[in-house]
């Protein structure tokens, strides 16, 4: 994700910030009900893998390419992990739960718990915005 | 790689994937990598990188890492000088030809090197 100025992650609705892009976004990582405004629970969210190294190239820094070879990304982009726990679907932090995404272990997505409005949905990611810790070990 | 159908080359996410990839390994080189036609490119780079399964991004990974790995002169024949033709999304064929032809193109200028200069 693309980092603030205190080294947290940027929150935002825009690519490699601490949140969702929806639509009209082309690249929208959630669908929304055109009636209720609720966000669609169908799994999507904001995406996430077990371990940085598994990120596709272009979301991985390019100054990390010494490290790890397939790195193609911004270089002012940094790895993070939020919390220790086993990357396994349940419980992230209040409102939010990560569901591994169909046929894998490694990849997932971070959903909302119960039905909410994109805003309540953008807030509840922005709170854990001072638990992500820089991890590129 | 074994090809499936509706996998890897015959999966038009994966053939834009690669794309793209060669499009930033391009812009990387460059040195122009961060302005806006790499941003662009990194955000589009969302779209298929999303639509991949594990076998293929593992892929697109391990061929990420042959760009890197290459030595500047078997990069430089490898792979095309100028920007590709972009695959078409309303087929499932890829035309990387001119990745593919880069190095018989060479060997016609007399540009080859042996095996040994090639190895980073």
């Amino acid at each position: 994700m693309k980092a603030a100025a205190d080294g947290f992650p940027i929150v935002g609705d825009q690519a490699k910030e601490l949140g969702v892009r929806v639509p009209p976004n082309p690249h929208a990582d959630i669908d929304v009900d055109s009636t209720s405004n609720l966000v669609v629970w169908n799994g999507k969210g904001m995406s996430v893998v077990e371990n940085w190294r598994l990120l596709a190239p272009h979301l991985i820094p390019v100054r990390l390419s010494a490290v790890v070879p397939k790195a193609k990304g911004l270089g002012n982009l940094r790895c993070y992990r939020l919390g220790d726990g086993a990357f396994a679907s349940g419980f992230v932090a209040d409102g939010l739960k990560l569901v591994l995404k169909s046929g894998s272990t490694m990849t997932g997505n971070i959903v909302p718990i119960t039905s909410v409005t994109v805003a309540e949905f953008q807030s509840d990611l922005a709170t854990t915005r001072t638990l992500w810790v820089e991890d590129e070990t | 790689m074994n090809d499936t159908p509706g996998k890897f080359f015959a999966n038009p996410a994966f053939c834009e994937y690669i794309f793209l990839l060669v499009e930033i390994e391009r812009l990387i080189r460059e040195g122009r990598n961060d302005d806006p036609e790499g941003e662009a490119i990194y955000e589009e780079m969302d779209g298929p990188g999303d639509k991949l399964d594990d076998a293929e991004m593992e892929a697109v990974g391990q061929f990420a890492g042959d760009l890197t790995r290459m030595s500047d002169r078997y990069r430089s024949i490898l792979l095309p000088t100028e920007k590709l033709a972009r695959p078409s999304p309303d087929t499932t064929t890829c035309d990387l030809a001119p990745v593919v032809n880069q190095p018989m193109n060479s060997r016609g200028l007399g540009q080859t090197d042996t095996t040994r200069e090639l190895i980073p």
